[in-house]
């Protein structure tokens, strides 16, 4: 009977050691967990690319060929929008404006993603040893991203632009009305709380205001793809398509201060 | 034959471990819709019918731990989750045999809806949760492409 009992207190507190070891003393060691994770994850990866390679060879010849051709219309762009730059700096110079702030990128590797549906995260290859921190902008040319939320020493983890708990104040670029974006989960994004007599129009594009103080104004978020009025009336919302394919992220950019 | 179970036992934390990482890494270009299969949490299951032992429960503790390092919510959500469908599904195979596929896949099927519902559940307490559409469409295809895949885990177990 005595053992028994001793057998329950044993088993009770072995369940509350470890229910405290959970709460208190691994969430300390996830990023070091994620961190030795990275080496593996970045061995997995590289022999994903290298069979992706392998057998999109034919696909990537011709791609190769056409991009080919572009890079030589673009370079004459280039130029073109350098001569514009110079322009605006000149001008900028004249009118005594400052820049709001000063752009540091990180190029970083995306090596894995969280495997749950309910949350939209990857995980770069980059962390601390290279300035990153949390709530940095994370960009790629095409545009946003998201934002890192967590930052180890060789890696850090991104919340993408799509997942629900995100959120971000964007303007219509061409009637500059303000309103939210918020993640889906889905390949689409949505923005609410525009005015109701609003002007926004299907492929209209949405850009940061820089508001949300971690996104510079300007960034392009996506294209408006369906308006709708909200059940309310007070209101409208719009469906936007993200610019940047965020099932299909390779490389991304870090704004590092 | 204590080094034999030891043997297995470690070799079965590193298959949940490999499994972790193909589905963080290179599983992700063979999603459907979004959604992978949950493959951790059906070797977890498959271990609690076959070896009915209670080593099931850390297990399901070490599954919960590595889906939290890539998990964006606050550290633990996983860990609880895994080691509550661990406990039940191993009450589950002590007091019944469940040796037919079709039943083992519908419990592991089962196993996916109860953790899809308890996360869900803890998720709408602090953020209101997942939309309902997408919740159920994510639910039916995730718990259809893991049940298509759980054969092989059986394999694994049963080869380990």
């Amino acid at each position: 009977m005595a053992g028994k009992k001793n057998k329950k207190l044993i088993s009770f507190l072995l369940v509350i050691s470890v229910i405290i070891s959970v709460w208190l003393i691994v969430p300390k060691s996830r990023t070091t967990a994620l961190d030795i994770l990275a080496s593996p994850l970045k061995i997995l990866h590289y022999w994903g690319e290298e069979f992706k390679a392998f057998l999109l060879f034919h696909y990537h010849f011709s791609e190769n060929k056409r991009l080919t051709k572009e890079v030589d219309s673009l370079k004459q762009k280039i130029n073109q929008a350098q001569e514009l730059y110079i322009e605006n700096r000149r001008l900028q110079a004249l009118l005594s404006f400052k820049s709001d702030y000063a752009r540091h990128l990180v190029a970083a590797r995306v090596i894995a993603r969280d495997p749950a549906y309910w949350s939209s995260v990857i995980i770069i290859d980059k962390g601390k040893d290279d300035k990153i921190s949390e709530n940095q902008a994370v960009i790629s040319p095409a545009g946003l991203v998201g934002k890192v939320i967590e930052a180890g020493n060789s890696s850090s983890k991104i919340m993408l632009i799509n997942d629900i708990n995100f959120g971000i104040s964007a303007i219509v670029q061409e009637s500059r009305e303000e309103g939210l974006v918020s993640g889906t989960l889905e390949n689409k994004l949505i923005m609410r709380y525009l005015p109701p007599e609003c002007e926004v129009k299907v492929g209209d594009v949405i850009i940061t205001s820089g508001l949300t103080r971690i996104f510079p104004k300007g960034i392009i978020v996506g294209r408006v793809s369906e308006v709708g009025k909200e059940f309310s009336g007070l209101s409208t919302f719009c469906l936007i398509k993200p610019a940047v394919n965020l099932s299909r992220l390779e490389e991304v950019l870090v704004i590092v201060e | 034959m204590k080094k034999e179970k030891l043997e297995k036992d470690i070799k079965i934390l590193f298959l949940l471990l490999i499994l972790t990482l193909l589905q963080a890494g290179a599983l992700d270009y063979i999603k459907i819709f979004n959604v992978s299969a949950n493959l951790s949490l059906a070797v977890v299951v498959v271990y609690a019918l076959l070896s009915r032992s209670r080593v099931t429960l850390i297990f399901s503790f070490w599954a919960g731990f590595l889906n939290d390092i890539f998990s964006p919510q606050g550290f633990g959500l996983n860990i609880l989750v895994f080691v509550i469908i661990g406990y039940i599904v191993l009450r589950l195979s002590r007091k019944f045999l469940i040796e037919s596929l079709p039943l083992q896949l519908g419990i592991i099927s089962s196993a996916l809806v109860v953790q899809a519902v308890m996360v869900q559940f803890m998720l709408s307490l602090y953020t209101g949760g997942l939309p309902a559409v997408i919740f159920l469409r994510s639910v039916f295809l995730s718990v259809a492409y893991t049940a298509l895949l759980s054969p092989l885990a059986i394999k694994a177990i049963r080869y380990l």
